[in-house]
């Protein structure tokens, strides 16, 4: 079977069907900007985009995304931009740089997946569709402050 | 680079931790004691230690070994703009990695808020050093005197002559040697710097942001497997048997059972999965104290102050004293809930040196690899721990947990082992911050200032955890006072008699150091007694903060002062729902805080939401505001989650949360916009910025809901419905 992560197929083992998704990125493709936090789907860290809509990698397995795109942290600037080189980030990416949003970082790629989802889906959110979106994306550091001005300046600029 | 460790006595090791209060050393060789554990370095660092954590590559970048590990709290941006100014460069020039054993000589743990405090001069004189001995490798090049040399940034100049950062270093890196004198004399608070005082985003931003590789959780290593310990149903069970039929052939590469322990080694994280499933262990198990017994081994009543086993202020309190308060406050266990779960990854060499590599997130690198070292009777020099980015700490990263488990299986199966804790592993088998009791009474002068002062407390341990030492050591130091307990629990204010005790209680539930250990409960009791005597008095609970410092700590009262212009104080009530509080506090004597929090209230419900808070933050100097103001927000954001949510108690001889929809913690909508001011003091030094807004954010903002309800909070969290 082949799940399609980042515009690129893999080929993943019979063995490996009922794995959550979260360690089959991690652990067998290598894709470890994906985080694990809890396993159950309640703080936000294994975010990716399954056909642009944000999921919890560890709640889904390779069995349930057979024929979706998957986006990762790593490869959300190229599903912006494909044409662009390497070095250019995502909208949301470029304002957590800007707003210079993680402490610790760890919450951090999950967070910029579930925003770049949110402003997908309502380029214009207000404070409370934002906190609506974000409010399962746990952040211990609590940088949510200026996760939230983050969002706002990517809304705008994008 | 040195692979040389200093020489020290285990006896100075022992009297610089503070470990001698308990008198440990003196009874290191009775019988029956068992080894004398690894215990935390508290050593300042030395000159020649510093030498070790720099070095030029040969293509030209400074590599920076750091002795502050990165955990979120932006040291590394910040020493990195002390070394920049001191060498002359630009920071990207400079590359940092975290403390890594093989690298850099003993240092202390990353702790208490103190890397700018205690690192910020030694890196700035070892930057100095660095370019001074730079300088004489270029002068016989450029065949002149190193004095006469200009440097660039990259480039060292004689009239037209040049040589660059790399062609210095064009052979092999270039480090100092251990007997190089250091320089003393820095720019370092001196003179216009060109980015220090400038803000700065944390090191590796834009990794962080695209996912790359910077956690242990991220190491991948060839033929590595994945490994997990049995865990107990209780958190005393001991496991009797473990029965591994029912897995199928070849489902686990390796077992391992010793003392009462067990885990297992899988190929893949399926199949270790797989594997915890199946296999079936038996356990025995026996009631541990339950939450009621534990609250009643912390209550005050019926205790004197004076009978506590801790004298902090000994003032001797009047017999005939009428109180004008009496408050009680129970403060719960707490837990850290870092997102990043422990992990460590753990490989064995069969030659060569090191014998055992360790890949961990840790606050402290040497502890890990001393408890390893003794636990595998292997020489320090034998053991290598490389420290990755932790992602989030909070004082809970600081012993040796999920390391050993990772060598232990790595041991076992003779193959490389990543070892991921679960969240329930976090709660049931970490250490958290213990509960607490307190009562506070004190009563006025007719001038409406503090007379007497009377503060009693009950607290579980934080420093002479069970978490770090064997029972026989926990004995040795019940009789001396707890330091990490004590924290924060002199008050700022001056009356007439001032008594405050405590005694340490042993619980039986792994406790430790959280975030300002006992300053965050101890300020809160403090904060909010405060409160209750500001409106006893009929004063404006700032002002009477204010005239009680009478005149002493004006850092704090000028925090007051800035925190009021902030917020636009004009007393507690701003509407029929929105009320506010404020706090103040000092954090290890160097740092002041004070805070505003606004709250909306529903006064039929008491329920409450967070809608603005205030902070004036000095610290001293700054190094780098971006990131002061970062741990700020964080501080304040604990403040919310110890005020209104966190909280964990014993049930079933377990830790009553197992995921973090148990245990709540600020989500995004808990936070409101914050307001900060920076305070900075011409030429105060700088100090530390990680601990010290929690001292103040939880009880002001119990302090406006007294306001709103003018019912004291004796309970963390503030639960409405009670009060109701």
């Amino acid at each position: 079977m082949k799940i399609t992560v980042n515009n690129t197929q893999h080929e993943i083992a019979p063995a490996q069907r009922d794995t959550p998704l979260l360690w089959v990125l991690r652990e067998e493709l290598g894709l470890v900007g994906t985080k694990f936090g809890c396993g159950i789907g309640t703080c936000g860290a294994c975010t990716v985009h399954i056909d642009g809509k944000a999921a919890r990698a560890c709640q889904l397995t390779p069995d349930d995304v057979i024929g979706a795109h998957i986006t990762t942290i790593e490869g959300l600037a190229a599903s912006w931009d494909p044409s662009d080189n390497e070095d250019s980030l995502h909208p949301v990416q470029d304002a957590w740089v800007t707003h210079s949003v993680p402490q610790c970082g760890y919450c951090q790629a999950g967070q910029i997946m579930a925003a770049s989802a949110l402003l997908l889906a309502n380029p214009t959110p207000d404070d409370r569709e934002i906190e609506d979106a974000m409010s399962g994306n746990l952040c211990r550091c609590g940088t949510y402050v200026r996760i939230r001005a983050a969002i706002r300046d990517a809304a705008e600029s994008m | 680079m040195t692979n040389n460790t200093p020489d020290y006595s285990r006896r100075q090791f022992l009297k610089n931790t503070g470990w001698t209060f308990a008198g440990i050393t003196v009874v290191a060789s009775l019988p029956g004691c068992g080894l004398i554990p690894a215990l935390p370095s508290r050593d300042m660092p030395t000159g020649e230690d510093s030498l070790s954590w720099l070095q030029l590559q040969p293509d030209g970048q400074f590599y920076f070994c750091s002795p502050r590990q990165e955990m979120g709290q932006g040291i590394l941006a910040s020493l990195k703009l002390i070394l920049a100014d001191e060498l002359g460069v630009e920071p990207h020039q400079i590359t940092t990695i975290g403390p890594d054993t093989g690298k850099i000589t003993p240092v202390k743990s990353t702790v208490g808020s103190e890397s700018i405090k205690d690192f910020a001069h030694p890196v700035a004189r070892l930057g100095a050093t660095m370019i001074k001995t730079l300088k004489q490798h270029a002068a016989p090049i450029l065949q002149t005197d190193d004095r006469t040399l200009e440097f660039d940034g990259h480039l060292f100049h004689f009239g037209a002559r040049t040589v660059s950062l790399s062609e210095l270093a064009a052979t092999s890196p270039l480090l100092m040697d251990r007997n190089t004198a250091l320089v003393e004399e820095t720019h370092f608070l001196t003179g216009t710097p060109r980015h220090v005082g400038k803000p700065s985003a944390t090191e590796n931003i834009r990794s962080i942001v695209t996912g790359e590789p910077l956690y242990a959780g991220d190491i991948r290593l060839p033929d590595m497997a994945y490994g997990a310990m049995l865990r107990p149903p209780t958190l005393n069970a001991k496991l009797k048997s473990v029965d591994m039929a029912p897995l199928p052939a070849g489902a686990v590469l390796a077992s391992w059972q010793e003392n009462g322990q067990a885990g297992l080694v899988a190929a893949t994280p399926a199949l270790l999965f797989q594997a915890l499933e199946l296999v079936e262990t038996s356990w025995v198990t026996s009631d541990i104290a339950t939450q009621v017994e534990i609250d009643q081994a912390l209550s005050l009543r019926g205790i004197e102050t004076g009978d506590l086993e801790h004298s902090i202020l000994d003032g001797v309190i009047p017999q005939q004293t009428a109180w004008d308060i009496d408050h009680t406050i129970s403060i719960p266990f707490a837990a850290h809930a870092s997102i990043e779960p422990r992990v460590a990854v753990a490989r064995w060499n069969s030659k060569g040196t090191p014998r055992l590599e360790v890949w961990t997130g840790t606050q402290d690198a040497f502890f890990v690899r001393a408890t390893l070292a003794q636990e595998f009777g292997l020489p320090e020099d034998d053991v290598a721990v490389y420290s990755q980015r932790i992602g989030g700490a909070f004082g809970g990263k600081t012993l040796c947990t999920v390391e050993r488990e990772a060598a232990v299986l790595a041991k076992s199966a003779d193959r490389p082992v990543k070892v991921h804790w679960t969240r329930p592993d976090e709660f049931q088998m970490a250490h958290h911050r213990p509960p607490s009791m307190h009562r506070v009474r004190a009563s006025l002068n007719p001038d409406g200032t503090i007379e007497s002062w009377d503060h009693g407390f009950k607290s579980g341990h934080v420093i002479f955890t069970s978490a770090a030492m064997p029972q026989w050591m926990q004995s040795l130091t019940s009789f001396a006072p707890d330091p990490g307990a004590a924290r924060g629990a002199t008050p700022p204010y001056k009356g007439s008699h001032m008594q405050v005790a405590f005694s340490d209680m042993r619980l039986p539930v792994l406790t430790g150091p959280w975030r300002g250990l006992g300053a965050a409960p101890n300020c809160f009791a403090i904060e909010t007694s405060i409160d209750l005597l500001a409106k006893k008095a009929g004063k404006d609970p700032i002002a009477f903060r204010t005239a009680n410092l009478k005149g002493s700590h004006p850092r704090l009262a000028h925090c007051l002062t800035e925190v009021a212009r902030l917020s636009n104080w004009a007393g507690s009530s701003k509407s029929a729902t929105r009320y506010r509080g404020a706090a103040c506090g000092i954090y290890k004597e160097v740092t002041y805080v004070a805070v505003v929090a606004d709250i909306d209230i529903d006064p039929e419900t008491q329920s409450f939401q967070v809608a603005k808070l205030y902070c004036a933050h000095d610290c001293g100097t700054i190094i780098n505001p971006d990131q002061v103001r970062a741990q700020i927000e964080g501080n304040l954001v604990w403040g919310i989650g110890m005020a209104t949510q966190e909280s964990f108690h014993l049930q079933d001889s377990r830790i009553s949360a197992d995921y973090l929809g148990d245990y709540e913690i600020p989500t995004i909508g808990d936070v409101p916009d914050i307001a900060i001011k920076l305070v900075t003091p011409e030429g105060a030094a700088p100090a530390g910025a990680g601990e010290a807004a929690i001292t103040a954010a939880a009880a002001a903002i119990s302090n406006a809901f007294f306001a709103a309800t003018g019912q004291p909070v004796t309970k963390l969290p503030i639960e409405p419905d009670s009060h109701s």
